[in-house]
């Protein structure tokens, strides 16, 4: 789980350095296709999924009084 | 301590505020940078924001977080002044990064004091050492813990621009539009939120602490919002809105409901975003043309940013079912349930604050987009739509917008979603569960909006900016010239920056002056410098008589010192040289 987070975190500085360093030579197309898709690592359909479950889950959760799930988790 | 990461629910929140975005707002300057000759530069800048804030939220101990703190700010610093040429934008580059050093001191030393304290900067270490350190007191009998949370907060003013650091703000509107909306409206500035938020369970142990946030919540919420109503730019209408909300977030912190403020946090950055991503818009149309008197009737001209922007405007001034209403009237119900000292004035700033809300930010929306057209011809014969990578991140960002705050103000506030992350002491500070006591659903919270007093206040401040800027538009200027004294202050901004110019600005231009007198030309140049030069003049002039170049006066010299020598022996009776060699 760690790596995930360092993923995260680290995914978008390698991405400014890649556009920072050789944004010229990449071209315009190349260089925000590279900073967005650094920035969106994390954000696959999976995560997404996990947030819409975590929330029905939170919700069905309050009703039957059970606990309720961690977002963090499902990262 | 050791570098880490804490990913807890409070985390996971921030995380996906600010990716979604700032992936908004990357999709968005592809249009709008697309002829800039700084393009890709621009991308690497809003890349490196995105890892610093990640830094900032995702840190679990306060060296990590001042790290994400200061590379937040720097990255401000470069985006405000991206376009260089302009000498307004360096100048608002240089004041906002000097306004935030003024706080990140206060941030620097409540982070020494706590180390100082605590004997850690882990999060989780200081958190569980609170109740230990609560009754150590600091300068005679003030207590540590109070002196750890007003320097705390005073970085969080900077960051988050409370008064009397609100200034920088206004003026980083002369970046690009994109980073108004991702740093200025929607993470950066939410930075100080986040950490007084993170930093609950040492907020808890001070009512003083609590009170001068709030208080400091609430000034800003409405002397900022009153700046809106005369601003005429119209990112800077959105820059005022944006201090308005985030005292109203400040003011949630205050009153211990720190759920709270994350939860507008939250809202907020989704609909502000879409404001100034609309606003980013029409100046786009109209040729970066940014005075709102030379613009409207662009309803029908850009169709898709006038409905963006007529749901991100119905959102911050809390129209009943929008993201903002839920948030907002949360902050207002938990400001009234709230037992502090001046809370009762507070609630009455806050809920006044929902009408200059409204006020301003239709006032806006009907100029630009309602109204007769004030373009000039050229303009008018091209104004359109604007491009398909600015239309849809405002279509994206819309959708939040209005459903957010109905499908998540249950399971954020009323859940127990942030126990494991913010910690409120109930039995003191009892606004949460008040509100809890009285909340039933999100859909009854909306049907019962029409009975509050906020909901009311929201309707007279639409129906006056209709007033004003539809239907009678001579009584606005009858009301500015009848009260010119106080169009006046509100039109110098309280005299902040003229404050600012001449205490801060000429006052340390003042103090070079007189240091660079003192010490430069008297005491190093004239004393030091040219002063052993002088007193080595003198010392020759006085030996260089005795210099004359004849052995017979140099063995004269000799023998009168042999001859004192030997006095020194014959009458004292010890041999100074046999001393001396000793």
């Amino acid at each position: 789980m760690e790596n995930i987070y360092l993923t995260i975190v680290l995914a978008p500085l390698i991405g400014a350095i890649i556009v920072g360093l050789a944004g010229h030579r990449l071209g315009r197309t190349l260089s925000h296709s590279i900073a967005i898709l650094a920035l969106q690592f994390q954000r696959s359909w999976r995560f997404m999924s996990s947030i819409i479950m975590c929330l029905m889950e939170l919700k069905y959760s309050m009703k039957t009084s059970t606990p309720g799930c961690r977002l963090a988790d499902l990262i | 301590m050791s570098v880490g990461f804490l990913v807890d629910n409070l985390t996971s929140v921030m995380l996906l505020v600010v990716s979604f975005v700032s992936l908004m707002v990357h999709i968005y300057t592809i249009g709008y940078m697309q002829e800039d000759e700084g393009y890709t530069k621009f991308f690497s800048y809003i890349s490196l924001f995105t890892f610093a804030m990640f830094m900032l939220v995702i840190s679990n101990n306060f060296m990590q977080l001042f790290f994400g703190w200061e590379a937040v700010g720097l990255v401000s610093y470069l985006l405000i002044g991206f376009w260089h040429h302009k000498e307004s934008a360096v100048e608002a580059s240089l004041k906002a990064f000097l306004v935030n050093r003024v706080g990140d001191f206060g941030f620097l030393l409540g982070i020494a004091v706590l180390l100082m304290f605590f004997g850690t900067l882990d999060y989780a270490e200081t958190f569980t050492l609170a109740n230990q350190v609560n009754g150590q007191t600091i300068f005679g009998d003030i207590s540590v813990i109070t002196v750890i949370c007003l320097l705390l907060f005073v970085g969080a003013m900077g960051k988050s621009a409370q008064v009397p650091l609100h200034v920088w703000l206004p003026g980083s509107m002369e970046g690009p539009t994109p980073i108004s909306a991702l740093i200025h409206a929607a993470t950066m500035v939410t930075a100080g939120i986040f950490m007084v938020s993170r930093m609950s369970p040492i907020f808890e142990l001070s009512d003083v602490a609590l009170t001068v946030v709030m208080l400091v919540g609430a000034i800003t919420a409405i002397f900022m919002g009153l700046l809106g109503i005369v601003q005429n730019d119209i990112k800077r209408v959105v820059a005022y809105s944006t201090l308005s909300q985030l005292g109203y977030m400040t003011v949630a912190l205050g009153v211990s409901a720190y759920s709270v403020a994350i939860f507008h946090l939250m809202t907020h950055a989704f609909f502000k975003a879409l404001l100034f991503l609309a606003a980013g818009s029409v100046i786009v149309a109209l040729h970066h043309e940014q005075d709102i008197r030379k613009m409207g009737a662009l309803r029908k001209k850009m169709p898709i940013t006038y409905f963006t922007a007529l749901i991100g405007t119905l959102a911050l001034i809390g129209f009943p079912g929008f993201a903002g209403f839920y948030s907002k009237d949360m902050i207002i119900e938990a400001v009234h349930f709230s037992n502090l000292p001046f809370a009762d004035w507070v609630y009455c700033a806050v809920v006044f604050g929902v009408f200059i809300t409204a006020f301003y930010s239709l006032r806006m929306f009907f100029i630009v987009f309602h109204g007769e057209s004030r373009l000039d011809r050229h303009t008018e014969e091209h104004v359109h739509e604007t491009a398909l990578s600015i239309t849809v991140p405002l279509i994206v960002l819309a959708i939040p917008s209005v459903i957010i705050g109905y499908l998540t103000i249950e399971p954020m506030l009323f859940t127990g979603w942030l126990e494991n992350s913010i910690y409120i002491d109930a039995s003191v500070h009892g606004s949460v569960a008040a509100l809890k006591e009285h909340f039933h659903s999100a859909f009854s919270l909306m049907l019962h909006a029409i009975v509050t007093v906020p909901f009311w206040m929201m309707v007279g401040g639409s129906l006056a900016a209709w007033v004003f800027t539809l239907y009678r538009t001579d009584w606005a200027k009858k009301i500015q010239e009848r009260f010119h004294r106080t169009n006046y202050v509100l039109e110098s901004l309280y005299g902040f920056d003229r404050l600012n110019d001449i205490v801060f600005v000429k006052g340390s231009r003042k103090l070079g002056e007189f240091l660079w007198r003192v010490s430069d030309m008297t005491i190093i140049d004239q004393i030091v410098v040219n002063g052993s030069a002088r007193l080595m003049r003198f010392m020759g002039s006085v030996i260089r008589p005795v210099q004359t170049g004849y052995v017979y006066h140099y063995a004269f010299f000799m023998i009168i010192g042999l001859m004192l020598v030997l006095t020194w022996v014959l009458v004292v009776g010890e041999n100074p040289l046999i001393e001396l060699g000793s």
